[in-house]
């Protein structure tokens, strides 16, 4: 077992996880949360942070064209998700912009050695962001996953018009936020990536809304345990 | 809540978009006399009836084109950007001549939509 307070990076909910009653487990340079809910909550209504996971961002006119040729699954349809072999998510945003999704087991050196092999100097109009620093990233697990959204969210997120890997931009508890459903071993799942300044603010407005239908906080060991059935 | 149809993501509650001003050319800023300039930044026809204006969707950091009637407050329709200049007669009556990008605002993103995100 680990603390947040032993690694370089820290993710920006780690006091609420705490008041939660999480452990810690090392992942790379971060401790992620452990020891929180089980996989018969996050079937029914769950949230839980994934800001300890890579993630990463390219934009630019030629974003698409680029994440081809370096071989990531996508079309270039704005608002529209497409799985990696790896188990990660490309979420495609627009015709200029995409961010990528580590796989729920962490490894982030795919993305990392997208990083690192772009350079100014090849002339692409393309470039990476690093969207681990901008944005937190939670998942809302469930059946009543939507039933939440309802109260925080104008979009229609009922599993019936809003079906797995569709992407809304929107505002969620009055904060931009990009919503991606892509459900998790069958089990409907939410991703939201929103800005991590405003991180305990989001999470707060998640537990008071999820709390009527009898939800939890659940961990990355959870997901996995989803995942692979 | 109005809505109003981004583009980009479609119907959305007005309180995620911010009003950009009219479209308007924009002079040669090495030109330009500080009058110009400054109408061009900050005065507006105002006009009562149907206007051509800039919005923003917030969340995607997209901008767009809107008609919008200012008696009624109601939006006609919405169009990206590049939509906008296939209508337009003389793409030099919005735009400087040379200039591949709309003048007033970013363009955003490129391909089929025009969009771009945050």
């Amino acid at each position: 077992m680990t603390t947040p307070d032993l690694h370089l990076r820290r993710s920006p909910l780690r006091s609420a996880l705490l008041k939660a009653g999480a452990k810690w487990e090392a992942l790379g340079d971060i401790a992620v949360s452990a020891g929180l809910g089980n996989e018969e909550a996050a079937r029914h209504l769950a949230i839980t942070d994934l800001s300890p996971l890579p993630r990463l961002g390219f934009k630019g006119r030629e974003t698409i064209p680029a994440m081809q040729k370096r071989g990531v699954t996508l079309e270039p349809t704005p608002n529209r998700a497409f799985r990696q072999p790896d188990g990660g998510l490309c979420l495609v945003l627009a015709a200029s912009e995409v961010i990528l999704l580590s796989p729920l087991g962490g490894d982030g050196g795919r993305l990392k050695e997208l990083h690192d092999s772009w350079s100014l100097e090849a002339g692409e109009r393309t470039y990476p962001l690093l969207r681990n620093d901008s944005h937190a990233w939670f998942a809302i697990t469930g059946a009543k996953a939507s039933d939440l959204f309802a109260k925080i969210c104008g979009v229609d997120l009922r599993l019936s018009r809003f079906p797995d890997l569709s992407i809304a931009q929107t505002s969620v508890a009055k904060l931009s936020a990009i919503v991606t459903r892509a459900d998790i071993g069958g089990t409907p799942a939410f991703h939201i990536l929103a800005d991590s300044a405003s991180s305990l603010y989001f999470f707060d407005c998640l537990i008071d809304a999820a709390q009527e239908f009898g939800s939890s906080v659940a961990c990355l060991d959870v997901l996995r345990s989803l995942e692979s059935g | 809540m109005k809505i109003v149809n981004c583009p980009l993501n479609g119907p959305r509650n007005i309180s995620e978009f911010v009003w950009g001003g009219e479209v308007k050319p924009m002079p040669d800023p090495a030109k330009a006399t500080d009058r110009e300039w400054t109408e061009y930044l900050f005065l507006e026809e105002n006009l009562a009836g149907d206007i051509t204006e800039w919005w923003l969707h917030a969340p995607t950091n997209y901008w767009f084109i809107a008609r919008r009637n200012t008696i009624t407050d109601q939006f006609l329709e919405t169009m990206t950007y590049d939509a906008f200049l296939a209508r337009q007669p003389l793409a030099s009556a919005v735009i400087p001549s040379g200039e591949a990008e709309p003048a007033a605002k970013p363009v955003t993103g490129g391909g089929d939509t025009g969009a771009t995100s945050a």
